[in-house]
């Protein structure tokens, strides 16, 4: 009995924590987050996002979320590359903070105010589709896995 | 050390297909202390597909902002990419609730010693790796009440209660990322909530999906037209 009733208070518990100090209230969606496969060793570090896909990310809200899980530390920046049909249609060189564990972040926007994959790196067209083979180049650092996901306000 | 065969979870939203996977050690120093590592090698089988469906544009969802989890947040997916990528040797791993709710609890209700001494009442989830992306997860909840009835939860201030029926076993499978992991909870082994808040339901329904990334945590009920809660993380005020 003692039992059950530490169980209910526990559950009262990570329900109010669930839901949070101020009740969630209806909101219609601004901005969304597309996440796609990541890319590993038996993708050959490429995933794709369908060419019927129209979505794009555009300015000022949307952005391009960059994960990267590498034995730190980064010896230098690593390459995510697009494609759409074999023909390349954007490059980053990107070189995240340094993590204090194995997955670095970084975010690729239209602006170079928050650096947080290195100066000058932006996304380039201010409606950037986001179809096409997506590719990540180690450029030696050691590189588990990486992953985009996209970030598109309406 | 090699495995071989195929593993199948199959619900609406996932199928899980592992054909044939290899696994193989290798050594990567990681903050300055050695750790053994495994890399699921290249093979046949493809990266699998997230299994949650992202919001829609105009989707209508109870939102509620917590800013300040996200360092926690964070950790705790670092935290799970470790145990699922990198931890050698060991297929599964365990979490437990007050671990998982504590990346969105204040500090001072983590810091509670009612609250931990709580904690050890429930089974911990376990995790199961399928491959470098995709895993399943359970929790024995038999010795747990089915159905529990909490009232005067609280929301800032405001009177709420908060309804759970609890599977015997909740379980279901999970895809993850370097930045998110996302769980389905396989039918008839989902947790329903119901929370009414001020005599009105502001979430109910059996929990068919759990996102969560250092954006937020994104939670979709099975039923149609239950509206999904999302606890934003990034780019909001508390």
């Amino acid at each position: 009995m003692a039992a059950m009733s530490m169980t209910i208070r526990l559950l009262a518990i990570l329900g109010a924590t669930l839901l949070g100090a101020c009740a969630p209230a209806p909101e219609a969606v601004h901005c969304r987050r597309l996440d796609v496969v990541s890319m590993g060793p038996e993708n050959g570090f490429r995933t794709r996002v369908a060419g019927e896909v129209q979505e794009t990310v555009d300015d000022p809200a949307g952005r391009i979320d960059v994960a990267v899980t590498a034995a730190p530390p980064l010896s230098g920046p690593i390459t995510l590359i697009q494609t759409v049909e074999g023909r390349e249609v954007a490059r980053w060189d990107i070189a995240p903070p340094p993590s204090a564990g194995a997955v670095h972040r970084c975010s690729i926007g239209f602006t170079t105010s928050d650096p947080s994959c290195g100066a000058g790196v932006r996304i380039p067209s201010r409606s950037h589709r986001i179809a096409g083979e997506w590719s990540v180049q180690p450029n030696g650092n050691r590189i588990l896995e990486a992953s985009v996901s996209f970030h598109r306000c309406d | 050390m090699a495995r071989r065969g195929r593993v199948h979870g199959s619900v609406a939203a996932l199928t899980i297909t592992v054909p044939v996977r290899r696994i193989r050690r290798v050594r990567l120093r990681l903050c300055s202390s050695a750790i053994v590592l495994v890399i699921l090698a290249a093979g046949p089988a493809a990266a699998q597909n997230p299994v949650c469906a992202a919001p829609a544009a105009g989707e209508v969802l109870r939102t509620s902002c917590r800013a300040w989890a996200s360092a926690s947040v964070v950790r705790l997916l670092d935290d799970f990419t470790v145990d699922h990528l990198l931890k050698p040797s060991l297929p599964s791993f365990e979490r437990t609730w007050p671990q998982l709710v504590a990346a969105f609890a204040s500090r001072s209700l983590s810091e509670n010693d009612a609250f931990r001494a709580l904690a050890k009442s429930l089974e911990p989830l376990r995790f199961t790796q399928l491959d470098r992306t995709t895993g399943t997860v359970s929790c024995d909840l038999a010795a747990s009440p089915r159905q529990v009835d909490v009232e005067s939860v609280g929301f800032g201030g405001v009177p709420a209660s908060l309804h759970l029926a609890l599977p015997e076993v909740l379980e279901g499978g999970y895809w993850r990322g370097p930045d998110v992991v996302q769980i389905v909870f396989w039918q008839r082994h989902r947790l329903g909530m119901r929370v009414n808040l001020d005599g009105t339901a502001v979430a109910q329904g059996d929990v068919q999906c759990l996102s969560l990334s250092p954006d937020g945590l994104l939670v979709r009920f099975a039923e149609e037209g239950n509206a999904p809660v999302f606890i934003k993380i990034r780019d909001c005020e508390p």
